[in-house]
């Protein structure tokens, strides 16, 4: 039993981690977000893409939107 | 999306729509972790016509004067964002616009829906993905209960919210 113990409260505290981590991206500016989501558009276009879904990124490259930042952030994808 | 939003300021100082405010996914990832979606939802309060008929149609041609006028599944491209232009369609939306939020993304300024509003659009959709979005904004936005249970009874969306949350 003190194995699974162990292995319980290892597991507790990734999630506890986890749950941090969402709140913390939660409680990022707006603008850092909108960076966020434009990274993943380009993560998920690729795959979207090669499905025969046609999407795209927003090209706000010239807006200083994007952001090596962002690709930091690993957004979670809903 | 600064500069689709400056543009938006611009239409509503011009009078092409007398009110706007971001809404969907945009508005809740306001409150929320981000997460993936590719356009922006707008929601405009448009004039009145004549015959009292809701059309975007003055509002496309208008952003066509500007010069956007590429369309792509619903959405107009302006500054390189797919905005997907919303009429306040019912009394809900007219409330959530009349009350949205006002912002400063960056140094222009922007008006995104109140989270308890996203809440109580999410409930009155009813889509698997508005769920979602009931679920997180409960978990991450710092909803104001009242405000929101006065938003539910006016709108007859109690029940859902029950349903959905109990």
């Amino acid at each position: 039993m003190e194995a699974v113990d162990g292995v319980n409260v290892e597991i507790d505290r990734i999630f506890a981690a986890k749950e941090q981590r969402r709140q913390a991206l939660a409680r990022l500016p707006f603008p850092e977000k909108v960076r966020a989501v434009i990274e993943l558009q380009k993560m998920a276009a690729t795959i979207l893409r090669a499905r025969g879904k046609m999407v795209r990124s927003w090209n706000v490259s010239a807006t200083n939107e994007e952001s090596p930042r962002a690709s930091r952030l690993s957004p979670t994808k809903k | 999306m600064k500069r689709a939003l400056k543009v938006l300021n611009e239409m509503e100082r011009d009078g092409v729509f007398a009110r706007y405010a971001v809404g969907g996914a945009m508005a809740a990832i306001f409150y929320v972790e981000p997460f993936l979606t590719f356009d922006l939802d707008v929601f405009v309060v448009l004039p009145q016509t004549s015959g009292g008929l809701l059309t975007l149609a003055p509002l496309y041609d208008a952003l066509r004067f500007r010069g956007y006028s590429e369309q792509e599944n619903e959405c107009i491209m302006i500054e390189g964002v797919p905005v997907q232009f919303l009429p306040a369609y019912n009394s809900l939306i007219e409330e959530a616009l009349k009350e949205a939020q006002a912002i400063m993304y960056e140094d222009v300024p922007a008006r995104v829906l109140r989270a308890e509003h996203l809440v109580a659009i999410s409930l009155q959709t009813g889509r698997t993905k508005d769920r979602e979005r009931v679920r997180i904004l409960r978990e991450q936005a710092k909803l104001d209960q009242n405000f929101l249970a006065d938003v539910l009874k006016r709108h007859q969306l109690e029940d859902k919210w029950k349903l959905w949350t109990e």
